[in-house]
């Protein structure tokens, strides 16, 4: 009895303890799953309209496709839905939508639906297919079924929402790595913060491995500096873009009033 | 990312955009313009112009108002040089206005619940756009065509329902600026209307104000815009003020260009009106009136590129 309780006690601590004995889980310390990202940090100044990051890494030979994607926080926004009324394209009702990250980048090696199996898209949010059993639309009169393709074409217009499939997989000239490289855009829209770059790498539809980096983005000079003044002094902004306004128009008034009574 | 040193971008930090530079000056000169010649605001053009650029429909309203503000403070300036403005007629207007703007906004409340506000604001604005715009043009037309002069001593003539109206009403002054006497129930009371349809259509009310003050008040065409500015001006500091405080909509980087290009526009403008007689002002007006509200049915008609929008949109 003791001997057979031995045994099992043996038996069982190889399993919790011996490497390899697992179904395969992604492993988070590999070392050909290091990712790079360039630039790392982006200042949004007066000036800024947008940028590209480059993301690249070192993935396994075997590995036969790559998914990486931003992805925001979730939110809940309130959107007014069109119909028509008799001729008319109208606001009908409002329509609420939970769980939709307010930033959604994405490039993959090919469509995701093609690298990974509908378990793994499902569960990483890999593509808008994935991203539409997560989104919820709740509206007080019946909904037509084609909110979702409506809000990605509404997140799609200001860049907030992409979808590609350009990244490149290619081997390595000695052939040990497949050199992963793709290029997510950072629209001008991008929210102010730490945001976690994440990759996935598959062979035969499934998960391999993923890796994170961590992109921040900043407001710097005078975005940030109006945009504090008009979240965290409201009414003090208000006075003070009326006065701007109107500093303006009598400065404009009095110059080119005052040049026309030259030329008199 | 090349970096475009020929044509600019700016960022805009509460839209979340980025636009070219020129564009936006170009976008405030032309609105300017249209302020300073016939005292109309141009929120109706230079909003949906904004939206289209890739502004969210709310800062672009907000932000819009701002640059008013600067246009039209710059219109009034160079419209009371040349001795247009009715001080007098503009503060009672602006009165009448601001409680009509409160009633609207209330009305707007119920009409939402009620669940047909759209509806409502989107035909009422065709309709007020059609018969101001058919009636000026008409009216204006029927001036500049020969022999009008014998047809305008008839209708001098004839004394209108609203002239035996403010005959009966008390509390009358007279406008020396304007040359007309009328009772200040009247003026408050026109202007109470036209605030009420301004909150219901979300504009600035200029281009309701001035057939108003052209028609029913009977002022003259160039005291008309200048007045109509000053009205405007404080219609769009009171909206600017509740954006900012309320729903954090004003875009400042977006408001200073456009009005650096809208203040340069509106004296432009309002030295070009004095060129130009008071119906061919009416008759240009007028068509840009028609030509938007032709643009709005066309948008009701067809079939929208995206079906949901954020809220503040039309």
């Amino acid at each position: 009895m003791r001997t057979m309780f031995r045994s099992l006690l043996l038996i069982s601590s190889l399993f919790i303890f011996a490497p390899g004995l697992h179904a395969a889980q992604p492993s988070e310390d590999t070392e050909s799953s290091h990712i790079s990202i360039v630039p790392d940090i982006i200042h949004i100044n007066a000036f800024y309209k947008g940028t590209d990051v480059a993301i690249s890494a070192d993935l396994p030979i075997d590995c036969d496709g790559a998914v990486v994607k931003i992805q925001g926080e979730d939110e809940r926004i309130t959107l007014k839905r069109k119909a028509k009324v008799y001729i008319f394209w109208l606001n009908v009702d409002d329509v609420t939508v939970s769980n939709a990250p307010d930033i959604y980048i994405l490039n993959s090696t090919a469509a995701p639906e093609s690298i990974s199996a509908i378990e793994a898209r499902r569960s990483l949010l890999l593509g808008y297919d994935a991203l539409m059993e997560h989104i919820d639309f709740q509206g007080k009169n019946a909904l037509s079924g084609s909110e979702f393709s409506e809000f990605i074409k509404l997140k799609e217009h200001n860049g907030s929402y992409q979808q590609n499939a350009t990244a490149q997989l290619l081997p390595s000239p000695d052939k040990e790595r497949n050199s992963f490289n793709a290029i997510l855009p950072i629209p001008p829209a991008m929210p102010s913060g730490n945001h976690q770059v994440l990759l996935y790498y598959f062979r035969d539809r499934t998960l391999m491995g993923r890796s994170s980096a961590t992109l921040r983005v900043e407001k710097v000079g005078l975005p940030n500096y109006l945009y504090s003044l008009a979240f965290d002094h409201p009414a003090f902004y208000g006075v003070f873009a009326c006065v701007i306004a109107m500093a303006a128009g009598i400065t404009m008034g009095l110059i080119l009033g005052s040049r026309k009574r030259r030329k008199k | 990312m090349r970096e475009d040193h020929v044509n600019p971008y700016l960022f805009l930090p509460i839209a979340g955009a980025s636009v070219p530079m020129a564009l936006l000056l170009g976008l405030g000169l032309m609105v300017g313009f249209l302020l300073g010649l016939f005292g109309v605001g141009g929120g109706f053009l230079l909003t949906p112009l904004l939206m289209m650029i890739g502004i969210p429909p709310t800062v672009a309203a907000a932000s819009d108002a701002n640059q008013i503000v600067a246009a039209s403070t710059s219109g009034t300036l160079a419209h009371w040089r040349l001795g247009n403005v009715d001080f007098k007629m503009g503060l009672l207007l602006v009165a009448g206005g601001v409680a009509g703007g409160t009633l609207g906004v209330q009305l707007i409340k119920i009409l939402r619940e009620a669940g047909n506000a759209d509806f409502v604001i989107k035909i009422t604005y065709i309709i007020m756009l059609s018969i101001i715009g058919s009636y000026m043009f008409q009216e204006s037309l029927r001036n500049l065509k020969p022999g009008w002069l014998s047809k305008k001593k008839e209708r001098i003539a004839k004394t209108s329902t609203f002239a035996t109206i403010n005959k009966m009403l008390p509390l009358k002054i007279h406008f020396d600026k304007s040359g007309v006497t009328l009772s200040m129930l009247t003026v408050f009371l026109l202007g109470l209307l036209v605030g009420v349809l301004a909150a219901i259509m979300g504009v600035g009310g200029g281009f309701i104000m001035v057939p108003v003050m052209v028609y029913i008040l009977r002022m003259p065409m160039h005291v008309v815009v200048g007045t109509s500015l000053f009205q405007v001006l404080f219609t769009c500091i009171n909206v600017t003020f509740m954006q900012s405080y309320y729903n954090h909509t004003v875009d400042l980087t977006l408001a200073v260009l456009l009005l650096i290009g809208s203040t340069i526009g509106a004296q432009i403008g309002a030295r070009i009106s004095t060129y130009l007689k008071a119906d061919q002002l009416k008759i240009i007006l007028a068509s840009i009136v028609l030509l938007v509200m032709i643009s709005m049915a066309f948008d009701l008609l067809m079939h929208p590129d995206i079906l949901l929008s954020y809220k503040g949109a039309h």
